[in-house]
């Protein structure tokens, strides 16, 4: 439609210019000539009035157009505060800072912060969730270390909980890339209406769209300066020059520029039109993102609401008006200075602030937040992962025009440690092995074990860039990954945590004729051991040896009920992690672990509403159980004996013993891929590293990945993980050697859960136990041998 | 209070086991379970050991360590936490007025807080109960009994509304089967 409007507007101007050469003939035949040209200014005139009647629907579509289309507007979850919540006062300075609080000595306004040795005052700026308004208030929140002890408000009484407003963190933009933040006019701080027309059109409110003096003005300023100074168009001009802005700048176009503010100004009100000014006009460019209207603009540079600029900032905004680029505060800070103060004397010349108003302001610096701090556009992977999921339910159109409001789970503040976390760990990898990890990449997702809501995403080394997402689309062999799942099966199988396993060399013949040899990563075989120890050392050939005995099938069976969704090929090397996965992938997998057999479907989005804050969808919290708590529960404990004893013992050089992690790592053939996938009480999360052109790599899953999840869950500080014991399990003392029965004094005993009617029935011999354990006696006594 | 669900928690979990088992829910075990006397399934055996695990003789570094610190390991959050308890008061005026959704929010930011709290799981199942999605009301309750460990009066209540989300559901046999295992 639109483009249909533009060839016709091509033909008009084509036809005009025709019209111009034709008046330049020689004038040899007059008759002729007189007639032609009463011709012509007829057909001038039809013409003249079809262009006028075309530019007329075009600039009011234009402007109604303008004034709905809105961005999605995508937020992070909001911050909870009660007490006894685990947060740190720098943790919520972290969200404040996000969210452009001001901090002051004393919080005097919404959108500021007082801070003090043990507690915090927080002036909130309040927010209408979907489910219900939360006032702005004024908290008082006492810290007891790194705990939140106490909230009262400003009567002093004590309250439950409160909510932060959420951190905006994107939006999705038409194809023009264009953003805007829509404000009403009445919401548009003091002085930076008087500032606008001050600096840019004195005579809006009495000219016609036009202004012929104004342009005068120009022109002589011009000439004075011997060069281009001033443009001399007026507010209106300026918001229809906007309108087209993306599009190319002809004469034909300058030209239409001034009917089309006439008629701009004769169908709307003066007021209407300085409001689509103050939403339309071009302010800045981030990459591809245009920044438009004061509304955004205010965030872009000051990360602050409209509302709550101070007078400085405000004439900054206006003087930049006049060229984005070239008074760029961040890039060109003394020319913005100098025409900022040029705004501000302006304003006071012509009484709008005093003299001391206007010094005091000249004196503040220009206030523009460092551009790496805003959270709009520095979260692209994760919102990569939030438009995936919207765009499979809504059109394109709904999504850039329609002002949604989209309820995320992220948590900025696991976001911010996940990437600190992947990139100090590539930077000292690359410090420590040089050259081959050079181009070292990553993957990274960090999930809520018991919501399935995903927190954060990392999707590779430039954690702002826009580009490959490692951790939704790197699909990579998961090597032993798979093996909770492949003993997951086992151990449902009738299989216990202490049923012996041969780890002796095994051959598969294949279909193709080929033959199948796992090998231990230190190519040896290890003979007889425990099911759980030839998990937590991760030997192949006892695992290759156990899947074949129960068969591909199962372990492909308890895959799927771990929430894999997509098909995948049975063959007999994808028992050792042959299939190739997503970091996302395995992370649903491993919930499904982490939440005792339960699967919950992982979750980027809480929640869509429209602009009215009316839910349109919303993503519940649903879980249904597809493994049963006896085997999950035992696969926990052989994970937690992978952290503990085995080929991830390294965490607890940084993680405190009495935090309890489970996990597993992974690393694939010619180590290619370096994976760890684990999770603590209240926090899960996957790792992957390796190199996008898949070479190998002097990383295994230990050396690598897991450095960067126990980073993570250093900074992190999580909740221990706890095990529910259902009712299914007993713990018996077994010999570790044989899988016997044995006693808790025994040489080589450990403990270990066993679902009922699996533990050994023999005693090693050590009499101790079944003697003088009356746990062991009651459960026999149940068993009917 | 507290102490009754714990005196009387042992007798419970006894009780299921021995339902489990026999099937016969009246028949009460003889000796006591102290498997069953905490939360994980550390806790039992810190409470039987006297020297916990450094007098296990065990030549490697145990998960068994692990287990004795669950029992140290402090929860962040109780379950008596007055922002959850605001948030379940809260979920339930909602669930009444018919602001279903209104009352999802708000048990979904009490999940976020208390994850492990059954009465969070409670109300979730009875919510979807309400809204006659049977079948997740009964995942959600299941749920709840997992993380209701060794309360007993919690996991009656539980096993009771199972039955009712089955009688509604339809599912008359099963809704039998749940009330039996309540009592």
């Amino acid at each position: 439609m639109a483009k249909k409007r533009g060839a016709a507007s091509s033909r008009a101007k084509k036809s005009a210019k025709a019209s111009k050469r034709t008046k330049a003939v020689k004038p040899s035949w007059k008759r002729r000539l007189i007639k032609l040209l009463l011709k012509l200014s007829v057909l001038g005139l039809v013409i003249g009035a079809a262009v006028l009647l075309y530019l007329d629907a075009q600039v009011r579509s234009k402007f109604e157009g303008k004034r709905w289309a809105l961005p999605a507007k995508v937020y992070a979850r909001p911050l909870e505060l009660y007490p006894g919540q685990p947060l740190s006062r720098d943790d919520l300075k972290i969200e404040l800072k996000g969210l452009g609080y001001q901090f002051q000595s004393r919080a005097t306004q919404p959108g500021s912060a007082e801070w003090a040795s043990s507690r915090v005052r927080v002036y909130t700026r309040g927010f209408d969730f979907p489910d219900s308004h939360e006032a702005a208030q004024r908290l008082l929140i006492d810290f007891s270390g790194n705990t939140i002890s106490r909230i009262r408000d400003d009567k002093g009484a004590v309250l439950p909980l409160a909510r932060l407003e959420p951190i905006l963190i994107g939006g999705i933009y038409p194809k023009d890339n264009e953003d805007r933040d829509l404000i009403q006019l009445a919401e548009a701080p003091p002085h930076l209406i008087d500032a606008l027309i001050a600096i840019e059109d004195r005579a809006y409110y009495s000219h016609y769209g036009v202004s012929p003096r104004g342009i005068a003005r120009a022109m002589v300023a011009n000439v004075k300066a011997g060069r281009f100074v001033q443009g001399g168009s007026t507010l209106t001009q300026q918001l229809i020059k906007n309108f087209y802005l993306t599009s190319e700048r002809s004469l034909s176009r300058k030209l239409a520029e001034i009917p089309m503010a006439m008629l701009l100004d004769r169908h709307y009100s003066k007021d209407e039109i300085l409001e689509a000014y103050l939403n339309e006009v071009y302010l800045g460019q981030e990459g591809l993102r245009a920044i438009h209207g004061f509304g955004l603009a205010s965030q872009y540079f000051f990360a602050q609401p409209i509302q709550e600029l101070k007078l400085h900032q405000v004439a900054l905004l206006a003087a930049m008006v006049k060229g984005p680029s070239y008074y760029d505060p961040r890039r060109n800070p003394e020319r913005a200075t100098k025409r900022r103060n040029l705004v501000l004397s302006v304003l006071q010349d012509q009484g709008s602030i005093t003299l001391a108003e206007r010094l005091a302001a000249e004196k503040k610096p220009l206030g523009v937040v460092q551009q790496q701090t805003l959270h709009k556009g520095a979260y692209p992977a994760y919102l990569d992962l939030v438009k995936r999921q919207l765009r499979e339910e809504y059109p394109e159109e709904a999504l850039n025009s329609e002002g949604l409001r989209v309820f995320t789970a992220l948590d900025p503040i696991a976001q911010v440690r996940a990437e600190r976390s992947m990139v100090s760990t590539l930077n000292k990898l690359q410090q420590r092995y040089g050259k081959p990890v050079e181009e070292l990449q990553g993957g990274m997702v960090v999930s809520n074990p018991h919501s399935g809501e995903v927190m954060a995403v990392v999707g590779g080394r430039k954690t702002r860039y826009q580009g490959f997402n490692r951790a939704l689309d790197a699909q990579r062999p998961i090597g032993s990954l798979i093996k909770p799942a492949l003993y997951l099966a086992a151990l449902e199988d009738g299989y216990s945590l202490a049923s012996v396993l041969e780890d002796e060399p095994i051959t598969v013949d294949l279909p193709n004729g080929d033959q199948w040899q796992p090998k231990n990563y230190d190519r040896k075989s290890h003979g007889s051991v425990p099911l759980h120890r030839a998990l937590a050392l991760s030997y192949n050939q006892s695992a290759a040896r156990l899947g074949m005995t129960i068969g591909t099938d199962k372990v492909i069976d308890m895959l799927q009920r771990l929430g894999l969704e997509r098909e995948i090929r049975n063959y007999p090397s994808m028992l050792l992690g042959a299939t190739a996965m997503s970091p996302v992938e395995v992370a649903q997998l491993y919930q499904t672990i982490a939440g005792n057999g339960f699967q919950v479907p992982m979750r980027a989005i809480r929640m869509v509403t429209d602009s009215q804050n009316e839910e349109l969808s919303r993503y519940s919290f649903s879980i249904q159980q597809t493994v049963a708590a006896g085997p999950v529960h035992l696969i926990q404990y052989a994970m937690q004996e992978v952290v503990r004893e085995g080929t991830a013992r390294s965490v607890y050089s940084a993680l405190p013993e009495d935090l309890n992690v489970a996990g597993k790592t992974g690393t694939t053939n010619e180590q290619r891929d370096s994976w760890f996938a684990g999770f603590a009480g209240d926090r899960l999360a996957v790792v992957w590293l390796g190199l996008d052109d898949n070479k190998p790599l002097p990383l295994t899953g230990s050396s690598g990945a897991l450095k960067v999840w126990t980073e993570f869950m250093r900074q992190a500080k999580p909740q221990s993980f706890m095990a529910e014991r259902p009712s299914s399990i007993q713990y018996h003392w077994v010999d570790d050697v044989s899988g016997l029965l044995s006693g808790e004094h025994c040489e080589g005993a450990r403990q270990l859960p066993f679902i009922e009617g699996t533990a050994p029935q023999q005693s090693s011999g050590c009499g101790d136990a079944v003697v003088g354990n009356p746990i062991d006696w009651f459960k026999r006594w149940f068993r009917t041998e | 209070m507290k102490n009754m669900l714990k005196t009387g928690s042992a007798l419970a979990t006894a009780a299921l086991l021995t339902g489990c088992i026999s099937g016969n829910a009246n028949l009460s075990p003889p000796v006591e379970d102290r498997s069953d006397g905490g939360r994980g399934p550390v806790v039992i055996d810190s409470d039987v050991t006297t020297g916990t695990a450094v007098t296990t003789p065990i030549a490697t570094a145990q998960p068994f360590t692990v287990v004795t610190q669950e029992v140290a390991a402090p929860q962040p959050v109780s379950a008596s936490n007055p922002a959850v308890v605001a948030l379940l008061d809260s979920a339930k005026q909602q669930q009444q007025q018919g602001a279903y959704s209104s009352a999802q929010s708000s048990l979904e930011r009490a999940q976020r807080i208390a994850p492990r709290d059954p009465n969070v799981y409670y109300q979730l199942a009875d919510l979807r109960r309400d809204q006659g999605q049977y079948l997740q009301a009964e995942q959600l309750a299941l749920k709840g009994l997992a993380v209701a460990g060794n309360q007993l009066a919690m996991k009656q209540k539980m096993w009771l509304l199972i039955a009712d989300i089955r009688q509604e559901g339809g599912d008359i046999k099963g809704a039998k089967d749940a009330r039996k295992r309540a009592y």
